[in-house]
């Protein structure tokens, strides 16, 4: 393997921030192909270790870490990519925590799983309006949006966004998970999400069923 | 052998506190603390809120505020050490503060674990059979009206009707579940129909509002919202941070007590400042996570300490301390369920505290809460009780010379004059004899003027047509 591309891959599992950004810089200075970058140093890393997380090797502050990294480092290659007019692989993801709520850890984690897994996520943040939350999708045009919602007075803005995708004819083009502790699966059904999860790992879980229509396996 | 507690009153904590840390190191938190305020600011989100701040004239940019420490340690010294609160019934007002113990079930769940075993969403009649049974139980003080949400009431008037069944089935002060400014404002105009008036429950308050920071060092519109409007009407507030060290607080526990002890003395600072002389509770909950899954856990050594010392700090700054409760993950009344609400129980109650929420009740993390687990807790509540009141009768006749007398060596006291005479003050509760079927079919509905309860339906009425034709 390409040292550089392993440096990075190491530094970002390791969540070494001035280590994964140098190796990107040095990386896209040398006239790396970006879509190398993303795919074998940085979304690898990330498969890695989610792949170790599961294994328990590794604790969930180190995943958040390195998902927080991949960001930063995203960042730098993006310009690159769209220069170079490819796209980006994986399956994209819009999150958000639904308006009037501000609790967005179980959101988070779920957000770096997602990376582990190789999905590209766009986390909105918190407190985020519906119609803030629809324009994303169809912006962005993710495969799935998923909400977040702790507070029982703020899980029904999650029927809200629903319903507002279907006035926006967004609806068919994009699936809605929901979670959040008071979120059950009786209610993702009643709103007429396509997914729900307890946990963050079973988010992933239900995301690839979702996505590929196969059991994905994941523990 | 504890003797019955007065219903309503508490109970009274016999023990000499103590403190888990030296002057040197208590002095270190409070620092950290004040820095934390100073340095890295308290982020207000509700603007009413954050004006009255600035007009203090503190340093801020937006909403993020820098609290100084002159203008803490100024409000915090305006916040009484003790204050009453008064239930439908004169006989079950409490004293939050001092060396009283009061204990309230637990709060905030979303769902119901039935006897058959099966977890549902809470319904209203959930709801009512719960609070019925707090009324029964003589160790809960304080009726928790958010005991569970129902989910079969409208969310938007939700709030009153979960407060009217606790004013209506009960007679014992209560925690009002109203958690944004309108709601809360709902709350207090509710207890204001229900106790004379708006004047009258000023004078003499009639709920506990709990009041939680976002942590990290925030309160957003919806909390600041409700600290506001309780503050307003006099009506005392429990500050409750929820920390969960490593993911809302620093993993270390230092950092998080730190943390804990920051966000309670800002929220007194800011009810000090709406209305001086409020009551207040320094309260605050300091759990760890399980740092592969990220989900709370309960009953470790450090959440433990980390409730010691922060009772330490509340007595350093004169204020009443809410600690507690019965926590547990476990999704049924289980070994683990019992091993986790005990080891959270006593650092809960050898911490002295003025209010425990959450004594009885509690599963699942904190969304479901099930009557076996509320008998269950009852039973060692019992026991608490009599430890730490310091149940100990030392009179002369307690010493039982005269049945040394009467049963000799080797003899046996069983029938003895002393055992019988003493059977009624002395009789020993077995754990596990509380009966949630028996203290349920046992419950009184306390009575209520008819008059009285159609002023509360009405306002009811008005009010929840209002908010739907707000809604559109």
């Amino acid at each position: 393997m390409d040292e550089l591309i392993k440096r990075l891959r190491d530094k970002l599992m390791g969540a070494d921030r001035d280590g994964a950004l140098g190796a990107t810089r040095e990386l896209l200075d040398r006239g790396e192909d970006p879509t190398r970058i993303l795919q074998e140093g940085m979304a690898a890393a990330m498969l890695e270790l989610g792949a170790r997380w599961n294994r328990g090797e590794v604790f969930l502050p180190e995943v958040v870490a390195a998902a927080e990294l991949f960001k930063k480092c995203s960042e730098l290659v993006e310009p690159a990519l769209l220069a170079s007019g490819q796209k980006q692989e994986g399956h994209r993801v819009v999150m958000a925590t639904v308006k009037g709520d501000l609790h967005d850890l179980g959101k988070n984690m779920v957000g770096a799983m997602m990376k582990t897994a190789g999905f590209e996520v766009h986390d909105l943040g918190k407190d985020i309006p519906t119609a803030a939350i629809v324009e994303a999708v169809r912006e962005r045009q993710p495969a799935i949006v998923g909400l977040s919602a702790l507070l029982t007075t703020t899980v029904p803005e999650q029927r809200g966004v629903i319903v507002a995708l279907e006035e926006a004819g967004l609806r068919g083009k994009v699936k809605v998970m929901v979670g959040g502790a008071p979120v059950t699966q009786e209610w993702a059904s009643e709103i007429g999400a396509d997914g729900f999860a307890p946990s963050a790992p079973e988010a992933v879980r239900v995301a690839l069923e979702l996505l590929t229509g196969v059991p994905s396996g994941v523990e | 052998m504890a003797e019955p507690s007065k219903a309503g009153s508490g109970w009274r904590y016999g023990l000499a506190r103590f403190d888990v840390l030296s002057d040197e190191q208590a002095d270190a938190v409070h620092e950290h603390a004040l820095r934390l305020l100073e340095e890295i600011g308290y982020r207000v989100s509700y603007t009413p809120l954050l004006r009255l701040l600035l007009d203090e004239g503190l340093d801020a940019e937006g909403d993020l505020v820098r609290l100084d420490r002159g203008f803490v340690t100024e409000k915090v010294a305006l916040a009484p050490a003790n204050f009453e609160v008064r239930g439908r019934s004169p006989d079950r007002s409490v004293t939050i503060g001092g060396s009283n113990v009061v204990l309230s079930p637990t709060g905030g769940q979303p769902f119901v674990l039935h006897p058959d075993g099966v977890r549902k969403p809470a319904t209203l009649e959930d709801y009512r059979t719960l609070i019925r049974l707090t009324q029964a139980a003589d160790h809960m003080h304080v009726t928790s009206s958010g005991i569970v949400e129902p989910d079969d009431l409208p969310v938007a008037s939700r709030h009153m009707d979960m407060d009217y069944w606790a004013i209506r089935l009960a007679d014992k002060p209560y925690t009002p579940v109203g958690a944004t400014a309108e709601a809360a404002r709902d709350c207090v105009d509710l207890a204001a129909v229900a106790f004379d008036g708006r004047d009258e429950i000023e004078r003499s308050p009639v709920m506990l509002a709990i009041v939680n920071p976002v942590s990290p060092l925030q309160f957003d519109e919806r909390m600041g919202g409700s600290l506001m409007e309780y503050s307003s009407a006099g009506q005392p507030v429990i500050l409750m941070p929820f920390l969960l060290a490593g993911a809302t607080a620093p993993l270390t526990l230092a950092g998080a007590v730190a943390q804990a002890t920051a966000e309670s003395l800002a929220g007194v600072a800011l009810v000090q400042t709406v209305r001086p002389g409020t009551g207040t509770v320094f309260g605050a909950f300091v759990s760890e996570i399980d740092l592969h899954g990220g989900g709370p856990i309960f009953g470790t050594g450090g959440s433990g300490l980390a409730t010691l010392t922060l009772a330490q700090m509340a007595r350093r700054y004169g204020l009443p301390f809410r600690s507690g409760g019965a926590f547990t993950n476990s999704r049924a009344t289980d070994e683990r369920g019992v091993q986790e609400s005990l080891m959270s129980l006593w650092p809960s109650m050898l911490s002295g505290p003025s209010f425990m929420l959450h004594a009885a009740g509690w599963l699942e993390g904190s969304l479901a809460v099930s009557l076996d687990k509320f008998a269950q807790d009852l039973d060692v509540l019992d026991a608490f009780e009599e430890i730490l009141s310091m149940h100990l009768p030392l009179d002369e006749d307690a010493f039982a010379l005269d049945a040394f007398r009467e049963v000799g060596p080797g003899g046996t006291f069983l029938g003895a004059a002393h055992t019988l005479r003493s059977l009624k003050t002395s009789t020993p509760r077995p754990i596990a004899s509380n009966d949630w079927k028996l203290m349920l079919d046992a419950y009184e509905e306390p009575a209520i003027d008819a008059g009285l309860d159609e002023d509360l339906l009405r306002f009811m009425a008005e009010r929840s047509g209002t908010i739907e034709r707000a809604a559109g």
